[in-house]
């Protein structure tokens, strides 16, 4: 799924307009100095409802992801997530070869963090996805 | 073995039982089981004591092979989920075969023939969760264990 998300994350009209093309998996690069940027990166993932099909037969797989979105005022971080919490909630359908059945929003958190002498701002969305999973 | 994780493999028959024998079935998997329980073999106790008996007396009466009842995923595709619930609404016995399996290697540790009729089908769809199905098969007559 991680790859399926991240051209997802990448291609979307909205997200991109808010973040521009600076869409991270795992960790921001230390280098990148124009914000706001998206990280994201996989918390848990559990099989749910399993039955006697066992794999490679489909099955329902819960998957946890924490975005974390970071500018340097408190405004734009805010403004960027709202954009991303709003296209992750509209998320469900087939994107590559994920099939997301279900999404929903488990937290949200707001933090400033230093960055040498000065604060950045970073909003945290916990987003749990309901995926049918074979073969990846 | 002396302990096993259960696995089953649910069967319903295409035919219409007794006409056609379990040899001469063709029978679909009842797919995405999440339990089955069952058979629950019962007797009811008949009581013969007389003026003779020095203590109360019984023996068991015809055996009583109860139902089996199981659960599942609901899959729309799923040929054999679909007859189990057609047979809920009407009037049609069927060949049913549980085998139990050996979830190491799926190899057969016992298989359960005998005749049913599918008598209860509840779906349940909440928000959020699997759409899931209850279901109950009451067997009729005698079952084998092979």
């Amino acid at each position: 799924m991680h790859n399926d998300l991240y051209n997802w994350l990448a291609n979307n009209a909205a997200i991109k307009g808010a973040v521009g093309s600076r869409v991270y998996h795992q960790s921001m690069p230390q280098a990148n100095t124009t914000f706001p940027a998206l990280a994201f990166e996989m918390v848990g993932r559990t099989e749910i409802e399993p039955d006697f099909d066992r794999y490679p037969a489909a099955v329902l797989d819960e998957v946890r992801y924490q975005f974390d979105i970071i500018a340097k005022q408190s405004a734009d971080a805010i403004s960027a997530a709202i954009v991303v919490s709003n296209e992750l909630r509209s998320l469900k359908g087939v994107i590559g070869t994920t099939n997301v059945q279900w999404t929903r929003l488990d937290n949200e958190n707001h933090f400033e963090e230093k960055e040498g002498d000065k604060l950045r701002r970073r909003v945290v969305l916990d987003y749990s996805f309901i995926i049918e999973a074979q073969s990846e | 073995m002396a302990k096993v994780l259960a696995k089953n493999v649910l069967y319903i028959g295409q035919g219409v039982a007794p006409g056609v024998a379990p040899g001469a079935d063709t029978f679909d998997i009842i797919g995405n089981v999440t339990a089955i329980t069952g058979p629950e073999l019962s007797k009811d106790e008949v009581e013969v004591t007389d003026m003779d008996s020095v203590n109360k007396e019984f023996f068991g009466d015809l055996a009583n092979p109860g139902s089996i009842n199981f659960t599942c995923n609901r899959n729309y595709g799923n040929t054999g989920q679909t007859r189990a619930r057609t047979d809920a609404q009407a009037q049609t016995l069927r060949n049913i075969r549980v085998e139990r399996l050996d979830p190491s290697d799926d190899s057969v540790l016992e298989t359960v023939n005998f005749v049913g009729e599918v008598m209860e089908w509840s779906e349940d769809n909440t928000q959020g969760a699997a759409a899931t199905v209850t279901a109950r098969c009451k067997i009729t007559q005698d079952l084998t264990f092979t």
